[in-house]
């Protein structure tokens, strides 16, 4: 193989590779959007139809809370895909 | 603070007294929530049967699962609101029945205790029984006969009785007026 193939077909794995990256980037994004919109609207709820006050505050604080901890682990992983 | 949330959800009248607010039974509730956390086991049992034969990279297992996961407990989550908002109010006036279906679907209905004819209780099954929860029928009067269900409540008979108890003194206290209004001599007399 010579110096010009060489050099192609490591350009060809590079541009692979970051497709494949900026696809995991692309799907953690998707999720944390689609989180977002689903949290407002969920919470939106328990803030205007609960029959008390205080148990929307309760309710949010820990739908986001162990949501906050899957997007964590989905973070450590997408920067682990990235950066390895 | 608890009447003004409430009024301010379903418009209560200044003299309207809430007598029982009445949600669905805890078992309904764990059986929606059980399926969806049987959900929740797949990536895992995936894993375990998989893992032996298929080098994967943890990363990407990781990513698939904490995805997997956390689409889980959105849906859990809805189940969750679901049944906190899915209510029936019954007041010495009124019974309220604020139906949440889905996350964009809420229909509020009420209906007047003089309105209400018969009252039917279903206590079907083994859990049922056991747990006692069932069915809420409301009958009403009127050209067209409606009926109005609440599935799967806790302590149906409790619910059926306060709010008999409201049918009849509302009727009473109807027929006592329309008997005042015959009794009373016209004023062209």
């Amino acid at each position: 193989m010579d110096s010009y193939t060489d050099t192609l077909t490591t350009q060809a794995q590079i541009a692979v590779e970051s497709a494949s990256l900026s696809v995991w980037t692309l799907a953690f994004g998707a999720l944390c959007i689609i989180f977002l919109i689903y949290s407002g609207v969920l919470i939106f709820h328990w803030f205007s139809y609960s029959m008390h006050p205080r148990v929307p505050i309760f309710v949010t604080i820990l739908y986001l809370a162990i949501g906050a901890v899957f997007l964590f682990f989905l973070l450590a992983s997408v920067l682990a895909l990235t950066t390895l | 603070m608890y009447h003004s949330l409430l009024e301010r959800n379903v418009h209560l009248q200044t003299d309207e007294e809430v007598l029982m607010v009445v949600r669905k039974h805890w078992f309904i509730h764990l059986l929606d929530s059980t399926g969806v956390l049987i959900t929740g086991i797949v990536p895992f049992v995936l894993v375990l049967i998989i893992a032996p034969f298929v080098a994967a990279n943890a990363a990407v297992v990781t990513f698939l699962t904490a995805a997997w996961l956390l689409i889980v407990w959105m849906m859990l989550f809805t189940v969750w609101t679901n049944y906190y908002l899915d209510i029936w109010i019954v007041t010495d006036k009124r019974i309220i029945n604020i139906d949440q279906i889905g996350l964009f679907r809420r229909d509020v209905s009420t209906l007047r205790v003089e309105r209400v004819q018969d009252i039917k209780v279903e206590t079907h099954g083994f859990f049922a029984t056991i747990f006692n929860f069932g069915n809420l029928q409301v009958q009403t009067a009127g050209p067209e006969a409606n009926f109005y269900l609440i599935r799967g409540i806790a302590n149906p008979d409790m619910v059926r009785n306060a709010i008999l108890q409201r049918v009849d003194i509302a009727t009473e206290h109807k027929d006592r007026f329309e008997y005042n209004v015959d009794q009373r001599p016209s004023q062209s007399q």
